[in-house]
């Protein structure tokens, strides 16, 4: 996923963070079976795109901020969302490694949205329809001030006993820079039954 | 034996009638009950899944406002100050308060003795303001911030106007008010933060009105907030044209934070004081107690507990 965004090169403020960041583990394309539930069909790969960014940055440097910056953003999408929820599946928490520590706290606290411990159990299959990030950077004399990432993630969850359902969710998170890595700190979202 | 038949058939007779009642009352049940699969409901009850979080600082921050009465070719920064409020912003409970300082207030500003409070934006710009500000309510601003009446034009029609709630009839300045939530050009906002005449407690009211279109301003950009890119763009805006001395990382933040505050909990109070003379001009003597009773209410949550 992170491939798909390019590899262009870090320059200013662009966050060349050689720390290793949260990285997606759930490839996308692959097909999701839990137990006897199957949903017969590739995940969605991540859509990415940067709206806005003038203030001064060269559009050369335009990929390599929006790598940086969505990194935190696909990790959590992966993490949280995207996951069965069954015995080998990691922490809930996993999904806020790109977070800072009070808004991780309070992601924990609201999991129920921000993850999808609420839809999905040990024996529901999920497949990720849709995985959209929109990015508005703000930036002012070539420095970046921080970053409004729009989402908008499809899923569908497969009970065991077959109940088929979709679901969508939307928002957005904010995100800044600290110690050289972007990180979100805000975020307001809405989850929804369709 | 022709009894016992006759019996038995009497008996499969009643069944067959038994069931043939209980038939036609399934029939009946069947035309007359709708049936189970429900027809689309007309009424809903929906509880919308949500979750909100910011990762802000647990202490007020407090905002001094300033509105210079800086003429063209006049410095902003060193004119009178025609509007002060003080204002304290809560992220973590969503609570705000101003604190609205009529201009005539007499007051001690740092090295220049006791004068207007207006006047110490001449003498010193916005940091001697924020002093005499801090010394006569207890609080430093944590950040100081001025716009002329252009300005203040220029940031109302930015964000296509604010709706503010106006308390009292006015008609001055070529506008006319009524009572009730105006929505308000950037024209209108900057006369209806100037117009004193007419209104019952002058400076005072004069004062809360200006309070009133600092929270009228607020909601706006709260709603306008989810637009995409809504806040980017004011910002980039902002930092083009402000003379400012914050980075853009800072300025991002502080407007994160401020974007937490719930217009419904925003307080609009002004100090209270009594109108009289000094120097042979027309002062506001600030009432001491119960600007100290204001700030220690709202210092530590920006919440108003006691009334203002």
């Amino acid at each position: 996923m992170v491939g798909l965004l390019g590899s262009g090169c870090t320059s200013g403020d662009d966050g060349a963070d050689n720390e290793p960041n949260p990285t997606p583990s759930v490839p996308a394309g692959s097909t999701t079976t839990v137990g006897t539930t199957t949903l017969d069909r590739p995940d969605a790969k991540l859509e990415v795109s940067i709206k806005q960014l003038r203030g001064g940055v060269e559009r050369k440097r335009w990929p390599a901020l929006q790598r940086v910056i969505v990194r935190p953003v696909a990790a959590w999408i992966d993490d949280g969302y995207a996951r069965d929820r069954d015995a080998e599946a990691p922490p809930v928490s996993r999904g806020f490694r790109g977070w800072t520590a009070d808004a991780r706290e309070l992601a924990m606290r609201d999991k129920s949205i921000t993850t999808n411990v609420a839809i999905v159990d040990a024996g529901t299959a999920v497949a990720v329809d849709r995985r959209e990030v929109v990015l508005y950077v703000f930036a002012s004399k070539g420095f970046t001030g921080g970053a409004t990432a729009h989402v908008n993630v499809a899923l569908t969850t497969a009970a065991e006993g077959g109940e088929v359902k979709r679901w969508r969710i939307t928002g957005r998170v904010y995100l800044q820079r600290f110690e050289a890595r972007w990180r979100i700190f805000g975020y307001d979202l809405s989850r929804q039954d369709v | 034996m022709t009894s016992i038949r006759l019996a038995r058939w009497y008996g499969v007779w009643a069944r067959v009638r038994r069931l043939t009642v209980f038939a036609s009352l399934l029939v009946c049940v069947a035309v007359v009950v709708p049936d189970a699969s429900r027809p689309p409901a007309q009424f809903a009850l929906i509880k919308l899944e949500q979750a909100h979080g910011l990762d802000a600082t647990d202490d007020v921050i407090w905002f001094l406002a300033l509105g210079s009465d800086a003429r063209p070719g006049q410095s902003v920064l060193r004119s009178r100050s025609d509007a002060i409020q003080l204002v304290g912003v809560n992220a973590r409970t969503h609570h705000a308060v101003t604190i609205g300082i009529p201009r005539d207030s007499y007051v001690s500003i740092p090295g220049y003795g006791s004068d207007k409070i207006n006047s110490a934006m001449v003498f010193g710009g916005p940091e001697l303001t924020a002093q005499a500000v801090e010394g006569l309510t207890g609080i430093r601003p944590d950040y100081v911030f001025v716009t002329s009446f252009r300005g203040l034009t220029r940031m109302v029609n930015g964000v296509k106007g604010v709706q503010v709630s106006v308390t009292y009839p006015m008609d001055d300045q070529g506008q006319v008010f009524s009572p009730g939530l105006t929505m308000m050009n950037g024209v209108e906002a900057l006369a209806f933060s100037r117009i004193r005449y007419g209104l019952p407690r002058g400076d005072f009211d004069r004062s809360m009105d200006q309070g009133q279109l600092l929270k009228g301003g607020l909601r706006t950009l709260v709603v306008k907030q989810g637009r995409l890119g809504f806040l980017e763009r004011s910002l980039e805006y902002f930092a083009r044209y402000a003379d400012t001395n914050i980075g853009p990382a800072e300025l991002y933040r502080l407007s994160r934070t401020v974007l937490e505050v719930n217009p419904a909990l925003v307080r609009v109070c002004v100090l209270t004081g009594s109108t009289g003379s000094a120097g042979g001009a027309s002062v506001v003597f600030p009432d001491v107690g119960s600007t100290r009773a204001l700030v220690q209410d709202v210092r530590r949550d920006a919440e108003v507990d006691r009334g203002c």
